[in-house]
């Protein structure tokens, strides 16, 4: 079976300080990856690289990425518009508020890029409209975008339904969700949640970055990863979180102290 | 004496000697005055804080000279085609060439040519070196008289177009806009041959009788080396509105000054700006707005973006005046350096001296946010396309307030093929 996202041995440092020492990760196609750790540990650096984010820099290791079909992409040779277009997206843990481009033509505009590297027709206004309409009514964000321009003054539960909104219109086939629970309150968290549910499908895969095992509860992962100093020290099942919120992250660091010299 | 030689015997000032003016025949002591006063007042330079970025040497050594007055009703392209308008009113070399207006429009409008001021607006033709220049050898004088409650149903076009070289062009407009009218204008500088080489000052007066409305866009692209210096004075009485948006699209220098006198309770001023200069291009923009009266409102916003090696320069001034309370006065400056060469001088002021007022400056000056570049990209949209939605954004606000739809296209038009702006 292809893998969805094989990642191997990656190492990756900004300014000259190592953050990711060799961290490896298989997802297979429709699995969901909850992927935890206290401060500091990686997390959204992972995010980042995965995204493209252009501060990094990737000392060894490798990012596959299944395209559609049987073939495989190398990740890290791609734009990150090209990485979108291959069907990988980022909900972004800190949303950037755009003045002056509004929310629909943003959305036409990413849309209309995509749909041309997938040899598809532009999507008519009518359908267009009505993708949004349905869509919107995910996150419960319908009948407030029109207007708007892409996160100006929304609040922070908005913006995170807006990035799972994005994500429903644009269909991604690997999402990765960045601390998307952080600073929610538990309404807008369920709103996320369920949002992100309604989308889960056998084709679509998901890593779910948090630092808490709260979102755990709404969005249900097949497996959970412990990052700790660059590298996953620990996987398993959804126990693993519920283990994690009891004991907290303390264990996981004694147990992975260097050797005393 | 070995000291430099004062400006005011520079080589333009000797050539203009024996040119007319065309304010000569009403008020001969004004243009005498104003010779004598030009021949020892020195032109501004970069010592005073007006003219502090803004080099005017390249204007004072150069032997310009006024053109002898055009055939009347030469034919000219009008760079504005698909503008419906109720009249053009057509300048060459700064002489007025021709003054047409639909039949519609001349019921409302009266053209005056006499250069026949009234008393009250002589103090205005003095003041520094350019002012004393204007007054001395003014090239042609206009007065538009709106009648009271006249309602202008489509704008009227100020064309200006300059042809030749070392040519000298001074010409005075006053809008007089009688109470309850209601009128647009729009002014083009836009001569396209970049074998042109002129010095323009364009004055411009407006008296905005109570209730009146007057709506002014200003359209600045020429090409040549030429060098654009724009004066207007505007009065507001009670209930007036005012409306400029100054767009400097393109020029080798160009200089905006700009001022409002709100002197009437809830009157209001609107002044946008648009520039974008490219290679050594200047562009300078002084405002002052007076609060004179009460409850008056005034709302400013100007955006520049820089590329290569210009420079921008933005100094807007509001003064609140004792008793102007309730005062509403919103300034902003935006600006973009697209270059690491181009240079972006801005001064927000503010003097007040009401007690009960609402004031707010700002200006920002940086880079195209590059986290929004990314977020952008991380939704499939291209480099380009993801700096060119960011780039119409940061315009549009100044964009929409363009009233006529012609003349935003122009400026889309002409921005997007110059490579400034791209076009949806």
């Amino acid at each position: 079976m292809n893998h969805m996202l094989s990642i191997k041995n990656l190492h990756v440092s900004i300014e000259g300080k190592e953050i990711l020492r060799g961290l490896s990760l298989e997802i297979g196609p429709g699995e969901v990856h909850a992927i935890m750790g206290p401060n500091g540990s990686g997390k959204s650096t992972l995010a980042s690289v995965l995204a493209g984010r252009e501060d990094y820099e990737v000392t060894d290791g490798s990012i596959t990425l299944s395209k559609e079909g049987a073939a495989t992409v190398d990740l890290l040779t791609l734009a990150p518009e090209e990485r979108s277009r291959e069907g990988l997206f980022l909900a972004f843990q800190y949303p950037v508020e755009i003045p002056g481009v509004s929310n629909l033509n943003f959305l036409k505009a990413a849309l209309a890029e995509q749909r041309k590297h997938r040899s598809l027709e532009p999507l008519t206004a009518r359908e267009f409209l009505n993708r949004v309409n349905e869509k919107s009514k995910l996150v419960e964000l319908d009948g407030q975008l029109a207007n708007r321009a892409v996160n100006e003054g929304f609040s922070g539960g908005e913006k995170k339904r807006n990035e799972i909104f994005q994500m429903a219109m644009l269909e991604p086939r690997l999402a990765i969700l960045d601390e998307t629970d952080s600073g929610l309150d538990i309404d807008a968290l369920r709103i996320v949640a369920s949002g992100v549910n309604s989308l889960r499908s056998k084709d679509r895969s998901f890593v779910v970055i948090t630092h808490y095992q709260r979102l755990l509860e709404y969005i249900v992962p097949d497996f959970v990863h412990v990052l700790y100093k660059g590298r996953i020290v620990k996987s398993g099942g959804r126990e693993l979180a519920l283990e994690l919120e009891a004991k907290g992250y303390d264990w996981i660091k004694e147990e992975n102290q260097p050797a005393s010299v | 004496m070995e000291t430099a030689t004062p400006v005011n015997t520079s080589a333009f000032k000797e050539a203009l000697q024996d040119q007319p003016s065309a304010l000569s025949a009403h008020h001969g002591q004004q243009v005498n005055d104003a010779r004598s006063l030009a021949a020892i007042t020195p032109f501004p330079t970069t010592k005073s804080e007006a003219w502090k970025y803004t080099r005017t040497g390249r204007i004072t050594n150069q032997p310009w000279h006024v053109t002898p007055r055009p055939a009347t009703n030469v034919r000219i392209e009008d760079p504005l085609e698909g503008l419906v308008t109720s009249g053009k009113i057509v300048f060459i070399n700064g002489q007025l060439s021709s003054a047409q207006l639909t039949e519609e429009a001349a019921a409302c409008l009266r053209i005056d040519t006499e250069g026949n001021l009234p008393v009250r607006l002589l103090p205005q033709l003095h003041g520094d070196a350019f002012n004393e220049m204007h007054t001395g050898w003014c090239t042609s004088v206009i007065q538009l008289h709106i009648r009271e409650g006249a309602q202008l149903q489509h704008p009227v076009h100020l064309i200006h177009r300059i042809t030749g070289k070392e040519v000298w062009a001074q010409p005075l407009v006053v809008i007089y806009a009688g109470a309850g009218s209601n009128a647009a204008f729009v002014e083009s500088f836009l001569s396209t041959s970049t074998d042109d080489h002129s010095f323009t000052h364009r004055r411009l007066w407006a008296e905005l009788a109570e209730n009146a409305q007057l709506h002014l866009d200003k359209i600045q692209g020429e090409t040549g080396e030429n060098f654009l210096l724009n004066r207007e004075q505007v009065s507001l009485q009670r209930d007036a509105r005012f409306h400029i948006n100054t767009l400097s699209l393109n020029g080798n220098w160009i200089r905006n000054e700009l001022s409002i006198s709100l002197e009437g309770p809830n009157a209001h001023a609107g002044l946008n700006g648009l520039f974008l200069p490219v290679q050594q291009q200047t562009v300078d923009n002084h405002t002052r707005v007076d609060h004179k009266a009460a409850h008056c409102e005034s709302r400013e916003l100007y955006k520049g973006m820089l590329r290569d090696q210009s420079t921008g320069v933005f100094n807007g001034k509001v003064f609140v005046h004792p008793d102007a309370q309730k005062t509403n006065a919103y300034q902003s400056n935006a600006n973009i350096l697209l270059s690491d060469e181009a240079q972006m001088y801005t001064k927000p002021e503010l003097e007040i001296y009401a007690d009960d007022v609402k004031c707010s400056h700002g200006t920002t000056t940086g880079q195209l946010d590059e986290a929004a570049v990314f977020y952008l990209k991380a939704r499939g949209i291209g480099e380009e396309n993801a700096r060119r939605l960011l780039t119409n954004a940061f315009l549009s606000d100044v964009l929409e307030e363009v009233k006529h739809a012609a003349v935003r296209d122009f400026v889309l038009r002409d921005l997007s093929q110059r490579g400034l702006l791209y076009n949806e």
